[in-house]
């Protein structure tokens, strides 16, 4: 069961998000129940405290006319709920795309006084739906490392091959499908993290899951990306072994 | 037979320490690597008794005249120094460059320096025996074991200048990092120096009776740190100078941006104003009982003048968050410069950012390049939008930049290749640059994405 919880201090804006949450839960049959609708982050935080398990979907409004503004409390419901799904309501003014993407990882935002509010809700309560599901069936495993002070959660199905940096020893190049990031570690290491992962030359492991085509003539390695990964001559037998069955 | 091959293995081991092995040692403390490594240490015994044996042994077997004691004319000797010096400086450029993996340029200066360092510990040991009245013969019985604590004085000497230099000087190491002007500048200086201490000193050698006469090395070694200490100077005076143009380009840009904020303050000013005007409008509105007046004035006036507030010009308002004065500056220099190129910018910070935990010289270099790519590719689009944010995880401040780009952009590992550009030959040096340059810093994580046309790159700081 996914609860829905409100945060939003204008008591007209509350009770019209609230009706719209209802009436489409009672339409559409959803596995989700509104818990908690409040104008004051701090009964949020109460209520997670209540109820430390909760696995809660938030609608926030960023400006709260409280200490704790909705990022703030959006960040600490994160702490509680790692899984929590945040959507913002906010104002054109307060909008700031890239921190609640990359810092909130929000879910959506909903920008106040537009006319398709309604429409809006309904659409993340779907999203928020599907990926409660999918989190439920398949807990995607991720590969763990330490930078800058952080740890990093790859999910393995994102990773393509890692690789040292020949100019800069102990620099390894996280290659994934989408993005790249370089980090401070050993090679050999890496090869023993996952049964998928075979270090097919001195300076690259591979992700097996993640291979298009092996070219045995040319002993390189095709990625579902197009990058192409050379093999060294003593790998590739065992590699093809690898993959084939 | 001469005195000095009666003692053929000390002779050895006393070459070995007072002119191989110091080489690495020292090149090893400026490079501030301290642990040794299985396959360098196996190198560097290798290397050093390769040349100990190549100057040495001939010697024990009559080939060469003589070993300490050169001849006036240029002799088999001379050259067989000539050859062991420029072999072990190739060597030692070798481990540099290949095995510790520097760039040429750094490895250049690090050879050189190396060598500077450890001949003239070596000269001033020459030196002290002068000044201490030492007679420097090889009749001396004593001759070996002045030999050998001149080996260690040289070996400790060198050691604690390179020591006292890394110390010194370490903040230099970040000005190379971040200056390819100044690496030429040291590189082109250090070989000066160094050719004419080598020429003088081979020179020397050659002309005067060796070990007898060392007046004259002492002269040499005084040149040589006459010339290191105008050199230092020199450099010093280029540092303070990249300084004050620091300083003068963020007061430049600091400027900018209090221009803008006066220009925001004016239409602040003027929507005040409107503001009241409004209020008594519509309370001439209600008076008068006319709501559909009140209806067409509010979509008319009211919608339309709200809707200029939203617009670009409060988008940088968030810039105050930053107190980083250093990051300030850049920031607004550069989203300004997208500004007035007419590029839809936007800049996010919800909390108050006071310090950043890493060099400032670097992080502004960093922002720099990763700023002017986004700026470059949105004025080639023609269209899109630039957005940078900047935020707190607990500790750790992220920076993000986010710029629409071209539909047809080649996929991220092309891009990432060295020295690519989409724009032709020579302008992509900054991606190969901008990985450098983050990887200089411990603390430093770049995250480069491609996806759903954005090109995102997230800059992450960590705690020291």
């Amino acid at each position: 069961m996914l609860d829905i919880l409100i945060c939003e201090d204008d008591p007209r804006q509350r009770e019209q998000i609230q009706a719209t949450i209802t009436h489409y839960l009672k339409k559409h049959h959803l596995d989700m129940s509104l818990v908690l609708s409040t104008g004051c982050p701090t009964d949020v935080l109460d209520h997670l405290k209540r109820y430390p398990d909760t696995n809660g979907f938030y609608f926030l409004d960023v400006d709260l006319q409280h200490e704790i503004n909705g990022i703030d409390l959006a960040t600490r419901i994160k702490e509680q709920d790692s899984h929590a799904k945040i959507v913002f309501i906010t104002t054109h003014d307060e909008l700031s795309h890239l921190v609640f993407k990359y810092k909130i990882e929000a879910m959506d935002y909903i920008i106040k006084g537009n006319k398709e509010l309604k429409t809006r809700v309904g659409e993340c309560l779907e999203v928020a739906h599907t990926r409660y599901i999918n989190q439920m069936t398949t807990l995607d495993e991720c590969y763990s490392f330490e930078s800058a002070g952080q740890v990093w959660n790859i999910p393995y199905s994102e990773i393509l091959f890692f690789e040292t940096d020949l100019s800069t020893r102990h620099r390894i190049i996280l290659h994934m499908k989408e993005s790249q990031i370089a980090f401070r570690g050993f090679i050999k290491q890496i090869a023993k993290v996952n049964p998928s992962f075979f270090q097919c030359h001195k300076s690259v492991v591979v992700n097996t899951e993640n291979i298009k085509q092996v070219h045995k003539a040319s002993r390189t390695i095709e990625m579902i990306n197009g990058e192409i990964v050379s093999v060294s001559s003593r790998k590739i037998a065992i590699l093809i072994a690898r993959i084939k069955p | 037979m001469n005195q000095a091959l009666s003692y053929p293995l000390t002779f050895y081991i006393y070459y070995w320490i007072q002119f191989a092995l110091p080489l690495f040692i020292v090149a090893n403390i400026l490079m501030r690597t301290y642990k040794p490594r299985l396959k360098e240490s196996l190198y560097i015994m290798f290397v050093t008794l390769f040349i100990t044996t190549l100057r040495t042994v001939p010697a024990f077997f009559g080939i060469f005249s003589t070993i300490p004691i050169p001849t006036v004319d240029f002799s088999y000797d001379n050259l067989s120094y000539i050859l062991h010096r420029v072999l072990i400086i190739l060597f030692l450029f070798f481990y540099i460059y290949k095995l510790k993996g520097y760039p040429v340029k750094k490895a250049i200066i690090l050879t050189i320096f190396t060598d500077l360092f450890v001949f003239t510990s070596y000269f001033l040991g020459l030196l002290l025996r002068l000044l201490l009245n030492i007679p420097a013969t090889y009749f001396n019985p004593l001759q070996p074991l002045l030999d050998f604590l001149h080996a260690f004085q040289t070996l400790v000497l060198s050691a604690l200048f390179a020591l006292l230099f890394v110390k010194g000087f370490g903040n230099l190491r970040k000005l190379l990092q971040t200056d390819q002007h100044l690496q030429t500048v040291l590189m082109i200086g250090s070989i000066i120096t160094w050719l004419s201490f080598q020429i003088m000193s081979t020179l020397s050698f050659m002309l005067e009776d060796g070990y007898i006469n060392t007046w004259s090395r002492a002269l040499l070694m005084g040149y040589t740190i006459v010339s290191l200490t105008v050199f230092f100077l020199y450099i010093k005076y280029l540092k303070a100078k990249y300084n004050t143009q620091e300083k003068e380009s963020e007061l430049k840009n600091l400027l900018f941006y209090v221009n803008e904020i006066e220009q925001q303050q004016t239409t602040i000013r003027k929507f005040k104003h409107d503001y009241q005007n409004i209020l008594l409008s519509i309370e001439s509105f209600f008076d008068s009982d006319d709501y559909s007046g009140l209806q067409e004035y509010y979509y008319n006036k009211i919608k339309t003048s709200s809707q200029t507030l939203t617009q670009q010009s409060f988008s940088l308002n968030h810039l105050s968050k930053i107190h980083v004065k250093e990051i300030k500056s850049i920031l607004a220099a550069k989203l300004i410069q997208a500004q007035t190129m007419g590029i839809d910018t936007n800049f996010e910070a919800n909390e108050d950012i006071d310090s950043i935990f890493t060099n400032s010289i670097i992080l502004v270099r960093i922002l720099g390049i990763i700023l002017d790519n986004a700026i470059e590719e949105l004025d080639a689009l023609g269209k899109g939008k630039l957005q940078v944010a900047c935020f707190k995880q607990n500790v750790s401040v992220t920076f993000v930049v986010r710029n629409t780009c071209r539909d047809h952009i080649p996929p991220l590992h092309e891009l990432n290749q060295l020295g690519f550009s989409s724009k032709g030959e020579g302008r992509g040096l900054g991606l190969t640059n901008l990985a450098d340059l983050v990887h200089s810093q411990p603390n430093l994580t770049l995250q480069t994405s491609l996806s759903k046309g954005y090109f995102i790159q997230k800059l992450y700081i960590g705690e020291l």
